[in-house]
């Protein structure tokens, strides 16, 4: 039985040690080639994207950041962050540009020629909404149109109405909803022509009179609920601090630390209890040894749920 | 052939090692005897009642009660008188008839309190607030009011009063049933000879000489008080 | 036996403690009196609030010796039930060691619990009797609940809720295991303190808990780094593998996981006083 025992604990300790090493070699390098416009993680190529003005690159995931590095011949580094949205765009940070797979440019392609799925926001970015095209066409009442002076179109309370692509990255402003003292108003930009926009595709409400739909009814009721429901879907972007700085030497430290800590906290601490209790439990002059018997169980479900839980984070 | 009400062997206990206070100790009693356990301090007879009565564990060896293994179970049949009080000095000696009958079922309630009410202690008074002969007798009483097999006395009649000495006698031969036995240790043994059936002598954790009193005393014509001072002098 | 050892247990320690939970709960009434006072009336010109302020300096005084309070009573029944001449009545009764231990053990709970439970209702007391306009912390308190239900009601998909019940559970379980923790590791520093000492027992066990304070103090502050290290290292490294499933899962084990820590010693520490009662004890 002690040969037994032994044994399963080397087993144990060895995956403990082990099973870091997995994920270690799925680390990506992020390359980026000046001259091919490209930027590859090693799996995915992704080609650098000249966007249209009036699209908006307005990304809905929280994103990780990633150091870049030139594979230009005369070996410069350059330290660059790419942030990667999801498999099918990246956005270079400091640059600003944005590099899309050739699955990302088919779906960019297929979101101008109508496919998007629309939300309805408040201009302080917070989501409200899904908004089909449905609520869209219903929101068009010909008996409830009328002409407004667009500069008192502008306040706090503005709902924008984007469409946004399959990657969930690139938005188009389709639409507002303005909230006045008299209700709700809504305005098809994409009904209007480029007079009623500035240079950067915004809608200006510097002077003219736009065609407005009066919301009321069901509608009314729909960007009521819709304000009340006010729901944040945006997560935050996580930009690198001083402290987050992660060089290549750190890599070895933070896995060093990822296999140390698991080793002492969840293995050689309760193998003391395990071996004391087993020795306890086995021994004549014990009064009672059943209760020792339940000090084993209790540290050999330690050592396995540390080493559950570093099993979750490796594979 | 009755099953002994105590019945111990090869008992071992030492607190140091090298250092054993009970060696190899062999011990039995039939019903309805009163023994006097007699030696010098430090022979290891209150270490034997401790054992007894479970206040201590034995490194080896067996102890039996009527037959039964030693374990909290047997401690129903068991009742010890310890040789300093051991109460919650907080409660009144109602409060402590009422704790030992919660936990004895064979605490005889009734017997108590006339055993209170003949020493003239007063039932609702507070533990804390009797002399020390006062809370002797109160524990005498606890202990003699069970209806036990085994009644194991350290040193009860140690820090009483003569008069009390008699009393406290009387109870014992008193109160105790003709099938259970009264192991007592004392080092008074002129004042506990004329109650024990039996005696046993112990030196260096081991029984030197023991024997049925009343035998002794007709073969060597000396009392067990004379006989013990030449034994250990 | 369990009920008759706790039923005595309980009624030993709670004739001393009633008195000063009692006491407590009056003293929050005074000290809500003087926060009230205070928040109508700072702005009165040469108003000293001498006797509020003094009420609630004793308020927290008094929170405090409770706590205090409830540890010294239940030493002292462990230590004269057990390690002094009462000992010998205790240990000679039909009733197993474990069990006159668990006896301890569930009272030490009881008591660490009710303590506990009298502190928050005192600091109920208080802050209800601040006036309406001015419980801007009572507000604060009940605007933190609000919307922590309100996110878990709305914010959180229904195929997620389950993980944070499971969540709070885990946490209720970990304060019970906390509750216990305290009782148990008071009870095995004693046991040390008297059984292992010959001389001087009251001296040996004061020693060994202060000596089991700095130990702890130690112990957990050096975990705490390694926590913080260790979820950085793994964050660092694991970070765009993760899916909020995985992470849920997590979660749920770290808590288990402390569960678990926290179970095995208990079960050490029990185990370490039984064994002392069992094999050292030795009533003088």
């Amino acid at each position: 039985m002690k040969k037994s025992l032994c044994f399963l604990l080397t087993f144990i300790f060895l995956i403990f040690l082990i099973t870091p090493v997995f994920c270690f070699a799925d680390m990506p390098v992020w390359v980026i080639s000046e001259e091919e416009k490209t930027i590859t993680d090693g799996q995915n190529v992704y080609f650098l994207y000249e966007m249209p003005p009036e699209i908006e690159f307005i990304p809905e995931n929280e994103i990780s950041l990633y150091k870049v590095t030139d594979n230009s011949d005369d070996d410069l580094y350059r330290y660059e962050y790419v942030a990667k949205i999801n498999d099918d765009v990246v956005y270079m940070h400091n640059s600003g540009e944005v590099f899309v797979t050739e699955e990302g440019k088919l779906q960019f392609k297929s979101f101008l020629s109508g496919e998007y799925s629309r939300y309805l926001y408040h201009v302080e970015h917070t989501s409200v909404v899904d908004f089909s095209e449905e609520n869209f066409e219903k929101f068009m009442v010909e008996e409830n149109k009328t002409e407004i002076d667009v500069t008192t179109l502008w306040n706090d309370d503005i709902y924008y109405i984007r469409a946004y692509d399959k990657t969930e990255c690139f938005a188009h402003k389709c639409g507002a909803v303005y909230k006045l003292d008299d209700g709700y108003y809504y305005v098809y930009y994409d009904g209007l022509d480029n007079s009623y926009f500035d240079a950067y595709g915004d809608f200006s409400y510097r002077r003219g009179i736009v065609t407005a739909y009066h919301l009321t009814g069901e509608n009314e009721k729909f960007v009521i609920e819709a304000e009340k429901n006010n729901v944040h879907r945006f997560e935050e972007y996580i930009y690198p601090e001083e402290e987050n700085f992660i060089g290549d030497d750190d890599k070895t430290k933070a896995l060093i630390t990822f296999i140390i800590i698991p080793v002492i906290f969840g293995f050689i601490i309760p193998v003391i209890p395990l071996i004391f209790s087993i020795k306890f439990a086995n021994s004549k002059k014990a009064v009672n040894s059943k209760r020792w018997y339940w000090l084993t169980i209790l540290s050999l479900l330690w050592i396995i749920v540390t080493l559950t839980i570093v099993l979750l984070f490796a594979l | 052939m009755s099953v002994p009400v105590i019945e111990c062997k090869n008992l071992c206990k030492s607190y140091k090692k090298n250092f054993p206070v009970l060696d190899s100790f062999d011990f039995s009693l039939e019903g309805g005897k009163i023994m006097g356990l007699l030696g010098p301090n430090g022979c290891g007879k209150s270490t034997f009642l401790k054992l007894i009565s479970g206040l201590l564990i034995a490194d080896s060896g067996t102890i039996e009660i009527c037959g039964i293994n030693r374990s909290e179970e047997t401690n129903k049949l068991i009742s010890y008188l310890p040789e300093r009080p051991y109460f919650n000095s907080k409660m009144t000696v109602e409060e402590m008839i009422r704790f030992f009958k919660t936990f004895y079922d064979d605490f005889d309630e009734l017997t108590a309190y006339k055993m209170l009410s003949d020493m003239s202690i007063d039932s609702k008074a507070q533990l804390k607030t009797l002399s020390k002969g006062t809370k002797e007798k109160v524990q005498l009483i606890l202990v003699m009011s069970r209806r036990a097999k085994l009644f194991l006395l350290d040193e009860p009649i140690g820090g009483v009063d003569p008069a009390a000495r008699d009393y406290i006698l009387r109870t014992i031969i008193g109160n105790y049933s003709e099938d259970a036995s009264v192991i007592i240790t004392t080092h008074l043994i002129a004042d506990i000879e004329p109650i024990i059936d039996n005696f046993a002598f112990m030196k260096n954790g081991k029984i030197f000489m023991s024997g049925v009193a009343d035998e002794v005393r007709e073969n060597t014509g000396k009392s067990l008080d004379v006989l013990f001072r030449e034994v250990f002098k | 036996m369990m009920k008759k050892c706790f039923k005595y247990d309980f009624s030993y320690v709670i004739k001393t403690w009633w008195l000063a939970a009692v006491s407590l709960v009056l003293i929050s009434f005074g000290a809500g009196w003087g926060f009230r006072n205070i928040t109508l009336y700072s702005a009165a010109p040469n108003r000293h609030f001498i006797l509020e302020y003094g009420l609630i300096v004793v308020y927290i005084i008094a929170a405090g010796a409770l706590g205090i309070l409830t540890q010294v009573l239940l030493s002292i029944r462990l230590y004269t039930n057990f390690y002094s001449d009462e000992g010998y009545l205790t240990f000679t009764l039909p009733v197993k060691r474990s069990t006159l231990l668990k006896s301890k053990v569930l009272c030490g709970f009881v008591f660490e619990l009710l303590t506990a439970l009298t502190i928050i209702t005192s600091i109920v007391i208080i802050l209800a009797m601040v006036p309406s306009e001015h419980k801007e912390y009572f507000n604060l308190l009940q605007e933190t609940i609000c919307e922590f239900i309100q996110w878990f009601i709305l914010d959180i998909p229904n195929s997620e809720k389950i993980w944070f019940i499971l969540y709070l559970f885990e946490m209720f379980l970990i304060g019970i295991l906390a509750l216990l923790g305290i009782c148990t590791t008071l009870y095995m520093l004693i046991t040390l303190g008297a059984t292992l000492v010959k001389k001087f027992k009251i001296g040996a066990i004061i020693g060994f808990i202060v000596g089991a304070d700095y130990v702890f103090s130690i112990i957990s502050v050096a975990a705490g780094i390694s926590f913080t290290l260790w979820i950085d290292a793994a964050s660092y490294l694991f970070e765009d593998k993760m899916n909020v499933t995985t992470v849920f899962w997590i979660v749920l084990f770290m808590f288990f996981a402390l569960i678990v820590i926290l179970s095995t010693v208990i079960t050490l520490f029990v185990n370490i006083t039984q064994g002392l009662i069992d094999r050292k004890l030795n009533l003088q």
